[in-house]
């Protein structure tokens, strides 16, 4: 896979305060990449170092194949940026705006108008074109600051909780043109505290609190924070069942709790029935057998807490 | 030449009406009573209102034989307070501003340069405070050619021409100072009191018009003056790009 983005041993402190301790990652074209880490841990400092906001106090990084340190004017042309606060003139026009950011971009005078009507439609904002930007909702201008970034059509663009603002249909709609961007190649890095949307959208991520703790995809965290993926109920039957369930090969592990126990299996699909078979065999009445499901949220709340706990 | 950043920073001006106002008045005012107070000192009229102004000032009573004049010379050069102060309060109020509401952030992260963008906001305050200021020079030496037979002895043209080219050269040090401190200080505030020392140079030099009339005349002096204003107008917005510390303003300003 062609890496878009390539970041080692990345640090950064400001003054005495240590804020990245040596991040190394890389990112794949068209894939969209989650940030996840704790409030202070590094994520918005990681962004900014990436979108060439601020400096790295050491490490290297190479965007599309260029040197950060040396290609800034290069790589600015290339990337965009939507920060957690909508960055535009509340006094301006939503045409003013973007004609400003057109022209910050370099997009040829030739060729803005017909961008930003089509942006302007795409986003539901064409009608309040002539009104300022201070006169919409907070949804509205969070639309209006994500147009500002994707101005230029860029390759690599970084979403810092740009769905904090919108409503229902807007986050679903913005979920869509994600997976539609990063299928026609572009990369996302995207920062979120809403877990479900990290999970929903990106194809892998990292958890960082200073350095890269996990670097995984949703599935394959989700299945290593899983202590049981099946929950059993077999009612009065509790003693036998547990003899059985205790010898079936089947079974990883298990806990019980009254009537009911918290499996893991190998693979639920084939090793549920054979279970149901032996417990039916022994005349265990099966009220109900269930996948058990671990949501993202779950798995990295066990893993901070895990992490906390090592310190 | 960054126009659309100019034409960004004039669109919002003219959305905020009240504060272009109220700015663009004070110049007037000054030019006002620079018109009021010569014309008293001229026609010898309402000797009270000299008399309190002298209290008030002693220096205008060392003006000496020349006193009308002087105090004209002191009002001409007074206006250079027009292009340093108006600008600036302008310009602290826009970078701060922007700040705050994140706009710097979207506009930092494009690939304009921070010399083009800090040019652009320059340009902006500079160019009608500029012409502002040549409008309110050319009333009052209107007035002062109309008024005094002696006029061309004590207005010099070198002396007109130096005090109009100073005009430009003033603004711009006053704005890049400005900048310096807008990325230093947290709030506008602090940058304003801070670009008010700027005003001190120029009421001493209003001053020393008064004190050493008859030194002031020298065109030497002037030519020093403007090549001088110049040269630091240059180099001060060269350390304002410099010291733009783009780290500091994202990371620390909240």
């Amino acid at each position: 896979m062609e890496h878009v983005i390539e970041i080692k041993d990345l640090k950064k402190s400001f003054g005495d305060k240590k804020v990245l301790n040596g991040i190394s990652l890389s990112i794949g074209k068209g894939r969209i990449f989650g940030l996840l880490g704790p409030n202070g841990s590094g994520k918005t400092t990681t962004m900014r170092i990436l979108s060439c906001l601020i400096e790295p106090t050491s490490g290297d990084i190479t965007i599309l194949g260029r040197q950060i340190s040396t290609h800034k004017e290069e790589i600015r042309k290339k990337i965009g940026c939507v920060t957690e606060s909508p960055g535009v003139y509340d006094k301006l026009s939503l045409l003013d705006n973007l004609e400003f950011f057109a022209a910050c971009y370099q997009i040829p005078k030739a060729k803005r108008a017909s961008r930003i009507e089509y942006l302007l439609r795409q986003f539901d904002l064409w009608d309040r074109r002539n009104d300022p930007a201070g006169r919409l909702s907070k949804g509205m201008k969070q639309k209006l600051s994500i147009i500002c970034a994707i101005l230029h059509d860029p390759e690599i663009l970084f979403l810092d909780e740009v769905t904090a603002n919108l409503d229902p249909v807007s986050i679903r709609k913005l979920k869509d043109l994600i997976r539609e961007w990063a299928a026609s190649g572009k990369t996302i890095i995207f920062c979120s505290h809403i877990l479900t949307e990290v999970d929903e959208l990106c194809h892998e991520f990292a958890i960082i609190k200073g350095e890269v703790i996990r670097l995984t995809t949703p599935q394959q965290f989700r299945e290593e924070w899983t202590t049981y993926n099946v929950i059993l109920d077999v009612g009065s039957d509790v003693q036998k069942s547990e003899q059985i369930i205790r010898e079936a090969k089947e079974v990883e592990a298990y806990k019980r709790s009254e009537n009911q126990f918290h499996l893991r299996v190998t693979d639920p699909e084939t090793a549920n029935p054979q279970l149901i078979k032996k417990l039916v065999a022994a005349d265990v009445t099966v009220k109900y057998i269930t996948p058990l499901s671990v949501s993202l949220e779950d798995s990295y709340l066990s893993l901070l807490d895990q992490e906390k706990e090592a310190i | 030449m960054p126009t659309f950043v100019i034409l960004r920073e004039w669109k919002e001006l003219f959305a905020n009406r009240s504060v272009l106002i109220t700015n663009l008045a004070a110049p007037f005012v000054i030019l006002i009573m620079a018109l009021i107070t010569t014309v008293f000192a001229q026609n010898g009229k309402m000797e009270f209102v000299l008399t309190l102004m002298k209290l008030t000032n002693p220096l205008l009573n060392m003006a000496g034989d020349d006193g009308q004049i002087a105090i004209a010379r002191f009002y001409f050069l007074l206006f250079l307070i027009v292009p340093a102060m108006i600008p600036l309060t302008f310009a602290t109020t826009s970078i701060i501003t922007e700040k705050m509401t994140g706009t710097l952030e979207s506009v930092l992260v494009t690939p304009i340069s921070t010399k083009e963008f800090l040019l652009g906001k320059i340009l902006a305050f500079a160019l009608p405070s500029v012409a502002l200021t040549w409008v309110i020079q050319l009333i009052f030496l209107g007035f002062i050619f109309a008024s005094f037979d002696n006029a061309s002895t004590h207005f010099s043209i070198v002396f007109i021409l130096a005090m109009i080219l100073l005009v430009p050269f003033v603004s711009i040090i006053s704005l890049s100072l400005s900048v310096v401190v807008s990325s230093k200080v947290d709030n506008v505030a602090a940058a304003q009191q801070f670009g008010a020392l700027l005003v001190l140079p120029i009421i001493g030099l209003a001053i020393s018009q008064v004190i050493f009339l008859s030194m002031m005349s020298n065109p030497l002096i002037y030519l020093g003056l403007v090549t001088g204003c110049a040269v630091l107008a240059l180099i001060t917005f060269q350390i304002s790009v410099k010291l733009f510390d783009r780290e500091h303003i994202i990371s620390k300003w909240k």
